[in-house]
């Protein structure tokens, strides 16, 4: 064996992250082993108790450290508005924009026959409990713009209507920057779709 | 070897990889399946983007790597807008792609499953036909193209066109009452009998013009599962027990 076994088991253990192959695995390994000990027990010591002490907001399903999360604790917050997004990075880049005043429900995934997530794996009959209870006026539907996403939006646009609530989608079209003799004909379309009066 | 290669080709399965890049799973009409990078099909602003979703036909220019394609340009021909906009299309759809992609092996040409998928997927989006009656079209047709086509005119033994017959998985045929052998075979009406030949030999615009009763579904569905288990493991496909699921829910609202 080149590595002795704890080096290989680290290298194993950083393969297990998303998008760390083995070479990249290797050089953390070894810029691991060149850390002072206080530094790799503090990182230790974060990896545990982040993983002990974050779960669900047992409202929107945020990730949290107490029962509610900062959203839904905030009483500043329009409560009869609600965007539905599919991971808490989502939600990150909407509070970044400071636009949206409501609170949040999170899917944790969207609706993927080859994935095996139906609608329960997604929480949807919680999502629409929670819109009954709470009283909503609007569902904004912030779902990824792809097959999974539309599929998704369409399926909680349909469930939540009959409730009598007002279900939005965000807009679509091109992106700041970008050059309309680049777009694609789908999103062209859905921007002509969106257009709106000046 | 052909370095550049560019062709019509579906999207069967398409998967996040790494941060921003997709890995494709193409139905190509002249190399039959194979798998292909989209990079940077992630970002927000890639030209890519569009065309490498699932129920994408278009024209794809790629480049054969070591080991993968890359996309390197493409054009969305249809994307299937219609699909994605109805829970139970997008199901059915999924699942013809699922079938497809788990039946065929790489680079094997196979032009006709090409025009079978895409007609099928046409006919979801135009929302025509009956989709559980296209779903079994598509299963009895893929099975048929790729060789293991039933035999369902009359009794394998003496021919005979009577009634009710039995399914036997290893002869690939029906067996008339007094013909039908020892070991596991399948009851099948002859209504249903009559109902997946006719399937068999229809061009896909045709299935909607096909009716049949709830009892004969269901009988064809439990034939066609029982068919394909003894190919494949259906167990194993997500998009069946994903139908199930939403094919419930809309029976409790």
């Amino acid at each position: 064996m080149l590595f002795s076994p704890s080096i290989t088991r680290l290298v194993e253990v950083f393969r297990r992250l998303p998008g760390i192959g083995p070479k990249t695995a290797l050089r953390l390994t070894f810029f691991v082993l060149t850390m002072k000990n206080e530094e790799v027990q503090e990182m230790a010591r974060a990896l545990v108790e982040a993983k002990k002490r974050v779960r669900y907001c047992t409202r929107c399903r945020n990730l949290t450290e107490d029962e509610l999360c900062p959203v839904c604790r905030d009483e500043r917050r329009d409560k009869a508005l609600l965007c539905v997004v599919q991971e808490p990075r989502d939600m990150m880049v909407i509070e970044k924009t400071g636009q949206f005043k409501g609170r949040y429900f999170i899917l944790h995934g969207a609706l993927s026959p080859v994935e095996g997530i139906g609608p329960d794996e997604l929480m949807i009959p919680q999502l629409l409990q929670l819109i009954k209870d709470k009283k909503i006026e609007e569902v904004v539907i912030a779902t990824n713009p792809n097959v999974e996403g539309d599929a998704t939006a369409y399926y909680i646009a349909g469930a939540a209507k009959p409730l009598g609530v007002r279900v939005t989608r965000i807009g679509f079209g091109l992106p700041v920057g970008g050059d309309l003799e680049y777009a694609d004909e789908l999103t062209m379309t859905r921007a002509l779709e969106s257009r709106r009066e000046m | 070897m052909v370095k550049m290669l560019k062709t019509r080709a579906l999207v069967l399965r398409s998967r996040p990889l790494g941060e921003r890049d997709r890995l494709l799973s193409l139905l190509t009409l002249e190399q039959g399946k194979l798998s292909a990078v989209a990079p940077g099909a992630r970002k927000i602003k890639s030209k890519l983007a569009a065309g490498v979703d699932y129920f994408t036909c278009g024209s794809f220019l790629l480049y054969r790597g070591r080991s993968l394609f890359t996309v390197s340009q493409l054009e969305v021909e249809t994307s299937f807008r219609n699909i994605r906009e109805n829970i139970r299309a997008y199901a059915y759809g999924m699942f013809f792609a699922e079938l497809t992609d788990k039946l065929l092996q790489e680079g094997e040409p196979a032009p006709e499953i090409f025009h079978l998928l895409f007609n099928c997927w046409s006919s979801l989006d135009e929302n025509k036909a009956d989709q559980e009656l296209l779903a079994r079209f598509f299963e009895l047709k893929i099975l048929s193209l790729l060789g293991y086509h039933p035999h369902l005119k009359g009794c394998l033994y003496c021919g005979s066109t009577a009634g009710p017959f039995f399914w036997s998985n290893s002869s690939g045929g029906i067996f008339c009452e007094k013909c039908r052998p020892g070991g596991a075979v399948f009851p099948f009406a002859k209504g249903t009998c009559s109902l997946a030949d006719s399937l068999l030999g229809m061009a896909p615009e045709k299935v909607a013009n096909v009716r049949a009763s709830a009892i004969q579904k269901k009988e064809l569905k439990d034939f066609n599962h029982h068919f394909l288990q003894y190919w494949v493991d259906v167990t194993s496909f997500q998009g069946l027990s994903f139908l199930e699921k939403i094919v419930n829910v809309e029976k409790d609202k």
